[in-house]
């Protein structure tokens, strides 16, 4: 297999950073809008 | 007993079954998340194959044949995304068979096979046994687990495509800002050259190279990768990796000047440090024996003298080839014998001679290319002369005219025949090889015949030592009296020599073309013995002591003149 350089490694690296912090802020909206949501009074 | 099953029945599709449902679909919807996040660690953190992600550069070819750069592409222009889809594919085919498969197949970190949810679910049946009070509560939440793993199962797939949809315009923002930001990059590097008046040309093919190949420094001997686009884009921005594996910068300020750069249009290798500095052409014009060749080492040996010795690093070699010819020339400089410096080879190609002359990261520096065809080549006739193919005239900064003063009659009258001996005088008219250049150079810049070129030319008078020994000749600078002010006395002398070329040896008509010609026109007079040290020699005319002026003294003049360039001069003599 390709060893893989070490410019790729820390691209990937970053790459991962940013999926971590997407997942995070799209729990936190998650949960933003169930708390959201439980708030709202009642449609009939 | 039939209302206690009924009561049972109502508990367990009313009470436990909504357990059960949000207990499996939470269950579900964790052990799928816990697959993605495995699958995406393991791929971004791990050393995954870098074939699927299509960033590998292309196999080592004859740089004449090759297509695209030996560089791997950047993981952000393309290869992450290849990364993440297979990332995505790879974790919803593991949540798959974690949630419904029928057997997770074994995973290094996890030991043996593991049952999916839904075969665990199913296994959960046999704890209730033969009991039919745990089969009657049992029922609603078995049933609803089943639906709730599907549902946790949907809900964590709807998640992770919008965690990838997010995912995907960062990664896409990104990617555009980093365009954006490659774009001003290249821009501004532009620009600043502009700005700064920097372009490189090719010393043998003397075209402008626009866009320079850069070698590799740590790619092995027998495959030295050649990047010919060496820019910020799609292979990097600041830096690119060679398929070596060494990181290149792509931007000037980022050290891509220290790399060996090679001609875009023949191959042949640039001056070093190229596009530091800006350029400045000096044309060499003489005759055969006119001492074109022993002026300009004379000139290098002076001006690195007084480099080595004020330690300023304001002359460096531009390549090894000019550093080479001149260690040549050096011997025979220190030791006096002008003779044994060896004339240009009139069958070999004219081509440049480079040095850096000014202090390193001043805006007085300067790369220099001195032209030193044969003289052959300004004596030939007709339009199959030898300046035809001088392409070089197009980028010219500043022109030396080298005149033998033995080559006039009335110089050559008044010397004894050991000094003619010495002098080697030159045979070739000064007007007509002046004349006949003059005519190329209007050619090559497209200079109507009505008007002066603002371009400078410094007239230089060599073997100036040998006119001390004249009595019944004059040296220019017999009557010349020493000066507080350089610019009077340079003034003073420059006055002095066109003087002596007037009226001494006749040269009014040479003078006048020149200074028809050229705007702005500088006279000198030095020696190859100055070569090191300006010496003070005693003329056996008038006994008075004499400096001649410094072989680099029409070199600094025409870069001076030039910066003065676009000033319109009153008739230039100076």
């Amino acid at each position: 297999m390709t060893v893989v350089p070490r410019p790729i490694m820390k691209g990937r690296q970053i790459a991962g950073l940013l999926l971590v912090v997407t997942t995070a802020a799209m729990l936190v909206l998650v949960v933003l809008w169930v708390a959201w949501s439980m708030t709202r009074p009642p449609t009939l | 007993m039939l209302a206690f099953a009924g009561a049972a029945m109502y508990i367990s599709f009313v009470f436990l079954a909504p357990l059960g449902f949000f207990a499996a679909a939470a269950w579900a919807g964790l052990m799928y998340l816990a697959e993605c996040a495995t699958a995406t660690n393991s791929a971004f953190r791990g050393t995954g194959g870098l074939e699927r992600i299509k960033i590998l550069p292309p196999p080592p070819e004859p740089p004449d044949s090759q297509q695209r750069e030996p560089a791997y592409r950047s993981y952000y222009f393309g290869p992450v995304f290849y990364e993440y889809s297979y990332i995505v594919e790879n974790a919803f085919k593991q949540g798959y068979r974690r949630v419904f498969g029928a057997v997770t197949p074994s995973q290094p970190g996890r030991p043996g096979p593991q049952r999916s949810l839904v075969n665990q679910l199913r296994g959960t049946r046999r704890l209730a046994g033969n009991s039919m009070i745990l089969r009657l509560f049992g029922t609603g939440p078995y049933l609803a687990a089943f639906v709730g793993l599907a549902v946790g199962f949907g809900a964590a797939c709807a998640f992770t495509l919008a965690v990838s949809a997010a995912y995907l315009i960062v990664l896409a923002v990104t990617v555009a800002g980093s365009l954006v930001v490659a774009g001003l990059m290249r821009t501004f590097e532009q620009i600043s050259l502009w700005a700064r008046g920097i372009t490189l040309e090719c010393q043998k093919c003397h075209r402008r190279v626009t866009a320079p190949a850069y070698a590799c420094a740590l790619c092995p001997p027998h495959s030295v990768a050649i990047h010919k686009r060496l820019v910020p884009g799609s292979l990097g921005i600041f830096q690119r990796l060679c398929r070596c594996g060494n990181t290149l910068p792509t931007l000037l300020t980022g050290g891509k000047w220290r790399l060996t750069a090679y001609c875009n249009h023949c191959k042949e290798q640039l001056p070093r440090k190229g596009m530091t500095a800006p350029t400045f052409h000096v044309p060499v014009v003489a005759g055969r024996r006119a001492g074109k060749t022993i002026f300009m080492m004379s000139a290098i040996a002076y001006l690195e003298r007084r480099s080595l010795q004020s330690d300023d690093s304001s002359f460096e070699f531009a390549d090894q080839a000019a550093m080479d010819e001149f260690g040549r020339a050096r011997q025979a400089l220190s030791s006096q014998r002008l003779s044994s410096i060896s004339a240009t080879d009139r069958a070999a190609p004219v081509r440049a001679y480079n040095v850096y002359l000014g202090p390193e990261k001043s805006s007085d520096r300067r790369l220099l290319y001195f032209y030193d065809p044969a003289g052959e080549k300004y004596e030939q006739h007709g339009i199959r002369g030898g300046l035809t193919n001088f392409h070089f005239l197009g980028h010219t900064g500043g022109i030396v005219l080298v005149v033998d003063p033995f080559s006039f009659a009335e110089v050559r009258d008044g010397a004894d025949t050991s000094t003619l001996a010495l002098a080697r005088p030159s045979t070739a008219d000064p007007e007509d090889v002046f004349q006949r250049f003059v005519q190329s150079f209007r050619a090559h810049l497209d200079l109507p015949v009505d008007r002066r070129a603002r371009i400078p030319l410094a007239v230089v008078l060599t073997k100036s030592d040998a006119l001390l020994g004249l009595r019944d000749c004059a040296h220019p600078y017999d009557k010349l009296t020493g000066h507080v002010d350089a610019a009077a006395e340079r003034g003073d002398r420059s006055a002095a020599v066109r003087q002596w070329l007037v009226g001494v040896v006749g040269q009014r008509s040479l003078v006048t073309t020149i200074e028809g010609a050229f705007e702005q026109v500088g006279y000198f007079a030095v020696s190859g013995l100055d070569a090191f040290d300006l010496a003070s020699r005693r003329s056996a005319r008038s006994g008075d002591d004499i400096i001649n002026d410094a072989p680099s003294a029409p070199v600094a003049w025409l870069i001076d003149a030039a910066g003065r360039g676009t000033k319109p001069m009153s008739r230039g003599r100076h």
